[in-house]
């Protein structure tokens, strides 16, 4: 059937709860049920983080992002912990298996650098791996995904340009989870895009490792058009 | 109105011409006493209202104080830590204390040198930024079914 096939070659068998092209409105017994309401709640606080209201405004064009239209709280397959679903415009959240606030934040900076790349440029999701590739090494290398901490908890333990090992391995774990191609050809294209796209740091400017980085990006974001006038 | 900033216009300081040229309100605030017009192309544009005419003048892309804050948390311990876990090299932050000196010395004697400098090392960051080539085309617009309420979206086709 056509449409499962979408489903598979898309990665949507990942998000069950998501059909292309249906929306359903979580019922009563599944708030009460699943991880839901806990979603919700650490949705609501990573709202409130300042990293997330500087990403509103760099957002630009898509400059509104409604916590209600645009993150959806659902159970997934599998580990992954989040996704981007372009066709929707909307965030999807594990509720399943996001346990943490910390990690929380985390998804939804990831994700929220997927929306930014959608509304920016012209990402073919569905039919360019380039681009698929291209947004996750940006995701995996600018929301702290890849934080020396983070990686030790995964006991990855690695000092000297350990970051840029992490990012291609997660964005390799990534482009494998939802597409239906081999780990040789995707690590090829990583590769090909891996320093085009690591060196991309919109709209921070830098890659965000500390609270203070953010601050001075976004100090730098309100002081552009001072900026710019005076180069 | 301020210069909106947009990813949309990738050419920013074309922008920054053009919208000069129209003779259109810059954000930068109108000084209280003039200072005479030094020079050239990329410098803030306002109007003097009392006066009805075009100043131009220049102030440092940053403020100073900006360049002494950079400078300090570029040499941290934390952000050598995580500059060595990135690239496997300490960072180099001495162009932040030169240009600190630098905006320093044009607020004290507004000298061309100065000026120059500041202007090229922040030319050189905003080309390190750009040094790449995108793997996508930028849109011109934002995508417009970013805002469409759920209900109303058609079914995707397969």
């Amino acid at each position: 059937m056509d449409q499962t096939k979408q489903e598979e070659e898309y990665g949507y068998d990942l998000f069950p709860e998501r059909k292309p092209g249906e929306h359903k409105k979580t019922s009563i017994a599944e708030s009460l049920f699943t991880f839901n309401h806990k979603c919700q709640v650490m949705l609501q606080f990573a709202v409130e983080t300042s990293e997330y209201q500087l990403f509103s405004l760099f957002l630009s064009g898509c400059s509104k992002v409604f916590k209600d239209r645009h993150f959806s709280c659902e159970d997934c397959d599998g580990t992954v912990s989040g996704g981007f679903d372009a066709a929707s415009s909307q965030i999807v959240l594990c509720q399943n298996n996001i346990h943490q606030q910390s990690h929380m934040n985390r998804v939804v900076t990831h994700e929220l650098i997927h929306a930014f790349d959608h509304c920016r440029a012209h990402v073919d999701w569905f039919n360019n791996f380039r681009h698929l590739a291209c947004s996750e090494i940006r995701a995996a290398n600018l929301s702290g995904d890849c934080s020396f901490t983070n990686e030790v908890a995964r006991f990855n333990f690695g000092l000297k340009r350990h970051h840029q090992e992490c990012v291609r391995g997660r964005a390799l774990r990534s482009i494998l989870a939802v597409r239906k191609i081999s780990r040789a050809e995707a690590e090829k294209i990583v590769d090909e895009v891996f320093d085009s796209c690591f060196n991309d740091h919109a709209p921070f400017g830098r890659i965000p490792h500390s609270k203070r980085d953010a601050k001075f990006a976004y100090r730098d974001y309100m002081n552009r058009d001072r900026y710019y006038a005076n180069l | 109105t301020s210069i909106n900033f947009s990813p949309y216009q990738p050419n920013v300081a074309a922008e920054i011409r053009t919208r000069q040229s129209r003779q259109r309100f810059s954000s930068v605030p109108l000084p209280s006493v003039v200072e005479p017009v030094q020079t050239v192309a990329s410098v803030s544009c306002s109007w003097g209202a009392a006066l009805g005419v075009v100043f131009c003048y220049f102030k440092p892309p940053r403020a100073c104080e900006d360049y002494w804050s950079e400078f300090r948390h570029c040499k941290s311990l934390k952000n050598c830590f995580h500059h060595y876990y990135t690239y496997g090299t300490v960072p180099s932050c001495q162009q932040w204390k030169e240009d600190y000196h630098n905006c320093r010395e044009w607020e004290k004697h507004r000298g061309t040198e100065a000026k120059e400098a500041l202007r090229r090392s922040e030319k050189i960051r905003v080309a390190e930024q750009r040094n790449f080539i995108p793997v996508w085309q930028l849109r011109q617009e934002p995508p417009r079914d970013w805002h469409v309420p759920l209900n109303q979206e058609k079914p995707q086709d397969s």
